[in-house]
């Protein structure tokens, strides 16, 4: 099919006349915007900056539309453009705070925003019927007293008077069919008394439910599909290993005159030390197969190691979230390891592990928190096909309470109900590779002193740690001893590295069968 | 067993005596020292000494044990791993005939069984028991598939490895642990599926012949099957008739001689049972009828009055139970009854009179008293009577803590936490009194001694659970991320 440019030329020369350009420049930037949002939540291909740049230029159009809104002085054009306002900011604050690296703050923005929007729209939905409501009584009024409505030759007309019409209609009409419309008092479904607060009640739930409806929609349409590649490279699954290297031996040469009047005691040649420097160095690549550099045999040039933690109701599950707190375990994975790392730590609801293929999905999720786990029943079974199917590992942090213990053994009760859960040896791989782990630290022991674990096929499904690890990692690391802070720092390395290499060699075990 | 310790060791940690008795005198010691501080909980020193032994008498015969030792002290110290790799294999792999490789076997079973590995540990334990059918272990290595099969609702499995222990398995000192668990477990299962019979088939293999284990064993075993059964409208029926089974076999075992005393004791204690099982049956009026039956023969006492009372507070008529304490012969213990009903349903000035009246009647538990009463001025925020009642009584730091509790309520901050710091010189309690200080200077307005006391709790007791809740409360109340806490699990 040949398309004939030519025929458009005309149109796009129409959409640039003055009176025009205002409403095509909207249009763009909007359509830009849109997609700019989509890539934000879901396809993860733009640059940041890209991003953040259409989002700022939103600006542009928000100045040229207050000036046209502000001209005439209408009220009404002011609180359109108020409201209309509300969603660029909303999502600037939000993606800005995003990219700052500031979590917490972004999660702010995002929850008040969707609050605000909420009621604004409200608002909206309320004074809309309300004046719809008046107007079509007066309309019923007016023709009744004309005697034009067919309507009214039916209805006899009866006046409510002022206390009767503060609860419902002016007027009471009887009518021969059924009246639908939702703004109408007289609608049948509002009953005969009380039509207001019915109205207003329906008006509610059905604006909440469409608002929640539109929510789930976006929500969902945000999770379409996602990549998590490892970083390319390759490299031993061993310890870190200190290695002390002779770099200067200064030796002493005594000369000595024995016929000297002077007594010399020359301390004997095995006295003499020797002046060693000691250096610590790794003495290979911390990976997994073969590959140049430390990294993954099954990744890729573009991937890199994401700090990826878990979203759930019920409870505060962005604690220790961003900058300042887990982003320091993946600056700190990536320069003790040497491999790539995400800029910035992210969050992921248990629903949109499900938009991760089987063999791009991210081999470990972070989920802490202190108060309660709401999961459904949908969600604990995505988390499951997460741990069994696509060999996903869940890296738990108890943030504060003993409750949160409990919560997190109940959810792993119906998430994996034929796994028990088992105290983690102090010299499973997870606790000796790369960083020998002597003891289990711990900032408070929230839920005991032990590491717990599930273990499925051999391989370790999820980890716990019972005293906030979350904690030692984040800036001022709690005021714990350097000793403890550094354990923790080595222990969050080694739960990341185990996850990674055991989906590495999954990966390898997949590739083969297919072979 | 070496230095006499055997009582404390279980059956894989000992030593053969026929091995003991081929040790020389310089191995014993050195093999004692090591098992003297294993014993005691060193396991680091414990471990060092077994590798001594090895590296001393490594053609001893008690070098597989000191071997297998050596690796029961790394699983001690949670190095699983270590202790089947380097441990347990060494073992079977150096002395393969020995006994200790067939402890080894078992033990590597239950390791990976630890580390979560079933299907590896349960492969280890079909083939140890191939191996050797006959050893003692294979009655602990049934016990584990058991309980594997347990875990994976297995019930097929499950039942053929209990009908295996209960009824093939020979009896004796050291199999009978595992037996009378398989016994009550393998009835507990046929209770469930209604079949009486057999369930009763399984207890009788272990307590044929002494009645009151069986009567015991079978009531408890049968309880909750019955009251499960009986819960649900469809299976109602099968639970009713499942306790009338019950009920009818402990009839048959009633002592019709009442005259013994250990024959009434008995009979009393069967009778008890049987209302037990009416009543988890739901089937009140039988119930009733069985205690009236009881009284009829044993006649009324306080024992008999008490399970009624029981029995007619757990069906929520209060009155009837507090008028059957009120009948008690031994007045001072119905009427205390009587007076925890009162606090129970926030009576506190009926209960403050009974135990007024108490205190006059029986002096010698005058303490327990004072403490009942100081406890319902507390719980009717009657503070200051509280405190004076406190005062009184005797056990501290307990009394302190409910002191400093009710000046807190009275905005008396001062003397809250003067008896808090005396509370702290009991060592249990000193990281409770310090976190409460912490939340003292909190409730007085005092922001910066509360988080410092706070801080404190983190610092000094970092392995408490108030280190827990401190580190918890600084983050949630005052945003503050340095709690200063940290520690590291031994």
């Amino acid at each position: 099919m040949k398309v004939d440019f030519s025929r458009l030329k005309p149109w796009f020369k129409q959409r640039w006349e003055p009176e025009n350009r205002p409403w095509t420049l909207t249009w763009t930037h909007l359509f830009a915007w849109c997609l700019c949002w989509l890539d934000w939540t879901a396809w993860h291909r733009f640059p940041e900056f890209l991003i953040w740049l259409v989002f700022t230029g939103a600006a542009a159009p928000l100045w040229y539309w207050y000036r046209r809104a502000f001209s005439d002085g209408s009220i009404i054009r002011k609180r359109v453009y108020y409201s209309g306002c509300i969603l660029p900011v909303w999502c600037w604050c939000t993606f800005t705070c995003y990219a700052m690296g500031w979590m917490a703050l972004s999660v702010f923005f995002a929850r008040a925003g969707l609050v605000i929007s909420f009621f604004t729209g409200l608002l909206w939905v309320v004074w809309y019927v309300e004046k719809e409501s008046i107007a079509i009584q007066y309309a019923r009024l007016a023709e009744a007293k004309n005697k034009k409505s067919s309507l009214a030759k039916d209805a006899p007309l009866e006046y409510a008077g002022p206390l009767g019409s503060m609860g419902g209609p002016f007027a009471h009409f009887k009518f021969a069919e059924r009246l639908w419309h939702p703004c109408d008092l007289n609608a049948w479904y509002y009953g005969e008394g009380r039509q207001k607060l019915h109205q207003s009640l329906g008006t509610v739930f059905s604006y909440t439910a469409l608002f929640c409806f539109l929510v789930m929609l976006l929500t969902s349409l945000a999770g379409c599909s996602e990549i998590y590649e490892m970083p390319a490279g390759g490299g031993e699954r061993k310890q870190v290993q200190q290695v002390v290297k002779v770099q200067k031996v200064i030796k002493k040469k005594f000369v000595i005159n024995p016929l000297s009047a002077v007594l010399f005691n020359p301390p004997p040649i095995d006295e003499i030390k020797l002046q060693l420097l000691e250096i610590t160095k790794h003495a290979y690549a911390v990976g997994y197969g073969q590959g140049e550099g430390a990294g993954f045999a099954g990744g890729t040039n573009r991937g890199k190691v994401r700090f990826i933690r878990l979203e759930y109701n019920g409870g505060d599950w962005d604690q220790d979230f961003g900058k300042g707190a887990d982003l320091n375990l993946l600056i700190e994975y990536g320069i003790r390891t040497g491999h790539k790392v995400a800029s910035k730590t992210e969050s992921r609801k248990t629903s949109d592990l499900k938009n991760f293929p089987k063999r791009k999905s991210p081999p470990m999720v972070y989920i802490t928190g202190q108060k309660n786990i709401s999961m459904s029943k949908k969600d604990q079974k995505i988390l499951r096909d997460y741990l069994l199917e696509k060999h996903g590992m869940i890296f738990a942090d108890n943030g504060g309470s003993g409750r949160w213990h409990g919560q997190f053994f109940n959810m792993m009760r119906t998430v994996l109900p034929n796994v028990q859960p088992i105290k983690v040896p102090l010299d499973h791989p997870v606790h000796r590779v790369p960083y020998p782990i002597p003891f289990l630290p711990y900032v408070a022991p929230h839920g005991g002193k032990d590491a717990w674990g599930w273990v499925v096929d051999g391989r370790l499904a999820v980890y716990y740690h019972p005293g906030d690890i979350g904690d030692a990692w984040s800036d001022g690391h709690a005021g714990i001893k350097t000793e403890y802070w550094e354990l923790c720092f080595q222990l969050g390395v080694n739960v990341i590295f185990y996850a990674h290499a055991e989906y590495n060699k999954w990966l390898d075990a997949v590739k083969q069968d297919e072979d | 067993m070496a230095g006499g310790a055997c009582a404390k060791l279980d059956y894989v940690e000992q030593l053969p005596l026929d091995t003991y008795a081929k040790m020389r005198e310089t191995e014993r010691y050195q093999l004692q020292q090591a098992e003297k501080f294993y014993l005691k909980g060193e396991f680091k020193i414990a471990l060092d000494e077994y590798e001594k032994f090895l590296t001393l008498y490594e053609s001893s015969a008690a070098a597989p044990y000191a071997q297998l030792m050596w690796s029961h002290a790394q699983l001690k110290l949670r190095k699983v791993n270590t202790a089947v790799k380097d441990g347990f294999q060494s073992v079977i792999d150096y002395w393969p005939e020995s006994h200790e490789a067939i402890l080894s076997k078992y033990m590597i079973g239950t390791c990976y069984r630890e580390m979560g590995e079933v299907k590896k540990g349960e492969k280890r334990f079909v083939a140890l028991l191939e191996e050797h059918p006959k050893h003692l272990i294979s009655v602990r290595t049934k016990r584990n598939l058991i309980e594997l099969a347990a875990q994976a609702d297995d019930q097929e499995k499950r039942v053929k490895y209990l009908n295996e222990l209960v009824f093939k398995t020979e009896r004796t000192k050291e199999t009978n642990y595992h037996t009378h668990w398989a016994a009550r477990e393998l009835a507990k299962i046929m209770f469930y599926e209604s079949k009486f019979d057999e369930g009763l088939k399984s207890l009788e293999t272990t307590w044929k012949g002494d009645d009151y284990y069986l009567v015991r064993y079978l009531n408890e075993d049968v309880y909750y099957p019955v009251n499960n059964l009986s819960k649900d409208e469809k299976s109602r029926e099968r639970g009713h008739k499942l306790a009338d089974q019950a009920i009818q076999f402990i009839d048959k075992k009633i002592p019709i001689d009442l005259t013994d005393e250990g024959n009434a004791k008995r009979a009393r204690d069967y009778w008890y049972r049987k209302a037990g099982l009416y009543g988890s049956s739901g089937r009140k009026k039988e119930v009733r009828e069985t205690y009236e039956k009881m009284i009829k023969i044993f006649g009324v006492d306080d024992d008999i009055m008490g399970h009624i009372a029981g029995w007619y507070k757990g069906e929520t008529e209060r009155d009837k139970a507090k008028a059957i304490y009120a009948r008690f012969k031994d007045q001072v213990n119905g009427q205390g009854l009587i007076a925890y009903m009162f606090r129970e349903e926030g009576k506190y000035d009926d209960a403050i009179n009974i135990y007024r009246n108490l205190l006059v009647q029986d002096g010698d538990n005058a303490g327990k008293y004072q403490w009942a009463i100081a406890e319902c001025y507390g719980a009717s925020k009657r503070y200051k009577e509280a405190i004076n009642t406190y005062r009184q009584c005797d056990n501290h730091p307990e009394a302190y803590f409910r002191m400093a509790s009710c000046h807190r309520h009275l905005k008396q901050w001062k003397e809250a936490l003067v008896l808090y710091n005396q509370s702290k010189s009991y060592e249990g309690a000193a990281s409770n009194a310090q976190i409460q200080i912490g939340y003292t200077y909190e409730q007085a307005g005092e922001k910066e001694k509360a988080i410092k006391a706070f801080q404190q709790t983190c610092r000094v007791y970092p392995k408490s659970g108030n280190a827990s809740r401190a580190h918890a409360h600084l983050q949630n109340a005052y945003k503050i991320s340095v709690t200063l806490g940290g520690a590291k699990e031994e």
